[in-house]
């Protein structure tokens, strides 16, 4: 007898891996936690995360928007401005340290901060480029959309039962002036590089595990009971600031990143690993779910991850009726509009103030 | 001064569908009870899509910059291009309807008559809430400040396009109004309208613009 003998066939490579149909392994037999329908699910993270975004409603989960858009956008306006892409318009969040920096701001630990340029066709928020493509037209109106951004991820943290958390990168570009993590390198989609103000760096270990421990603990002492779900992006690097090749670099970065997990998902108990990296990247799988850019995973994977998810996190138990079925409610705007025109037609009827 | 009147929906919503104007028999109908030969014009229909873009507040508050005035930081902030759209979109039915009376009435001149101006006072408001009591207390009423800019946007998108038809617009009295450009509650009756008292002022501004002013 030893510690191997009577161990589940999932612990062996031979039977856990080499003799499975991909999409038969059962990469989360157990997870620390279940979700149900009523929790309040919040996403963030890198470009993969959008994925998982996406799809909760389909596994019968709820997806936290608290950041919802005007009543007035229409469908393809809300999609353009990244309304309901992540739970707030915080666009893709890529390192640690960004995450940090965007509770840190929410929640008025650190000093506001608006890092934007101005370009021919407006006024661009640096720390959040991809949610106003077209720009704002004065520094106000970009004040103004971040201001009550903020609030909304505050409500977001306290509010959520959940955080599903994608970790992309370790590389960044951070702000001399105020230490200010960018999400992408001024210049390559707004504003423009100074080597002088903009400083490469590529978060270690320690580092990465520091600020995604400060999130969490930060997170619990105002949401106490908030779970995480944390996972690490199967996407490859688009490219490396660092001198060495982008495969190396990648290789590096993703290791960092899991060994964070694993290092914060063994000590925290409200803190869970999902494995999309494992699932979509390991190289048993021979790249089948990689997209021909060889670096974006495809419908497919996405499709199994999602599958895995749902194993791993949703209960067998059936959803009940008013958890699942989204409230019939109807808009202000419909009840404001049938209101005026019953008013209108009984307004009529009144001679008018005899005053 | 001769007056017509009918229940909104007898008039429907006209609208334009690949470029066609489409409209309803009722509302051919109330225009065929109007003289043909008629000098002016004044049109009063619809001026409820007021009401439904601006009197109660939402849930987060919404806020967008217009002309000198920005969007109040702590609300939501909408593009202008977002506003614009949506207000075009609400006052579409008005600005069809303009353009088949003008359409009916070519060498009339037609003269689309303003809403008042939002009421500035909260507090006249919310005691004289009219159907809109329940959704005032629940959701508050807006800001004046941002009533008054969703009019002045609404309408100078409206008034623009009308203008290119040839009709022009009649505005309230300035008597009747605060410093701030609101309605005076003197002259407003319940949340959204003028009284007795603003609809004699505007009758006269209306005759002294516009001369003679049957229908």
């Amino acid at each position: 007898m030893h510690p191997y003998s009577g161990l589940p066939p999932d612990r062996f490579w031979r039977d856990g891996v080499a003799s499975q149909i991909w999409s038969d392994i059962d990469f989360m037999a157990e997870s620390k936690f279940k979700l149900s329908p009523e929790e309040r699910i919040g996403t963030a993270g890198s470009c993969f995360a959008r994925h998982i975004a996406k799809n909760l409603a389909t596994l019968g989960l709820t997806h936290y928007v608290s950041e919802t858009a005007p009543h007035m956008l229409s469908e393809l306006r809300r999609e353009e401005l990244q309304y309901g892409t992540f739970s707030a318009r915080y666009g893709n969040i890529y390192t640690a340290r960004q995450l940090r920096q965007l509770i840190e701001f929410a929640f008025a630990e650190r000093p506001a901060c608006h890092l934007f340029c101005e370009q021919e066709n407006g006024w661009f928020d640096l720390l959040r480029p991809g949610v106003q493509k077209t720009g704002f037209e004065c520094r106000a109106d970009l004040e103004c959309d971040r201001l009550f951004h903020l609030d909304r991820v505050k409500r977001l943290f306290l509010d959520a039962d959940c955080m599903v958390f994608t970790l992309g990168l370790t590389e960044a570009w951070v702000d001399q002036a105020s230490g200010a993590v960018f999400p992408v390198c001024p210049g390559t989609l707004v504003g423009q590089y100074d080597p002088s103000s903009h400083k490469f760096t590529n978060f270690g270990f320690v580092q990465v595990l520091d600020d995604l421990e400060w999130c969490v603990e930060f997170v619990r002492r105002h949401n106490p009971t908030m779970k995480w779900i944390l996972t690490v992006s199967p996407v490859a690097l688009a490219a490396t600031a660092t001198n060495r090749h982008v495969l190396v670099a990648n290789s590096a970065s993703k290791a960092v990143l899991r060994a964070v997990t694993e290092d914060l998902c063994s000590r925290h108990s409200n803190c869970e690993y999902f494995p999309s990296y494992e699932i979509c990247a390991s190289v048993a799988n021979f790249g089948q779910f990689l997209d021909s850019d060889l670096r974006n995973v495809s419908a497919r994977g996405v499709k199994l991850v999602m599958r895995v998810f749902k194993r791993a996190f949703c209960s067998d138990q059936p959803a009940s009726q008013s958890s699942s079925a989204k409230r019939a409610e109807v808009s202000l705007e419909k009840q404001i509009e049938a209101a005026a025109r019953s008013e209108c037609d009984e307004a009529f009827n009144d001679p008018g103030d005899r005053r | 001064m001769n007056f017509l009147a009918c229940n909104m929906d007898l008039l429907g919503d006209p609208s334009i569908v690949a470029g066609v104007l489409s409209y309803s028999r009722g509302f051919e109908n109330f225009l065929s009870l109007v003289d043909r030969e008629v000098a002016t014009l004044f049109v009063m229909l619809r001026g409820n899509e007021f009401g439904i873009a601006s009197l109660v507040d939402t849930e987060p508050g919404w806020d967008f910059s217009f002309r000198d005035r920005p969007a109040t930081k702590g609300r939501q902030f909408v593009h202008r291009v977002d506003i614009d759209d949506y207000l075009s979109r609400l006052v579409s039915p008005m600005l069809t309807s303009c353009m088949l009376i003008k359409h009916k009435f070519p060498a009339t001149n037609v003269v689309h008559v303003m809403a008042p101006p939002p009421i500035h006072s909260e507090e006249h408001i919310l005691k004289n809430p009219e159907i809109f009591g329940a959704l005032l207390l629940q959701y508050g009423v807006r800001p004046f400040d941002l009533r008054k800019k969703i009019y002045e946007a609404m309408y100078d998108g409206l008034n623009g396009r009308l203008q290119a038809l040839g009709i022009r617009s009649a505005s309230a009295p300035p008597d009747c109004l605060t410093v701030t450009g609101g309605l005076d509650e003197r002259y407003a009756h319940g949340c959204l309208h003028g009284n007795e008292a603003y609809g004699r002022a505007l009758l006269g501004q209306l005759e002294r613009e516009f001369l003679h002013a049957p229908l």
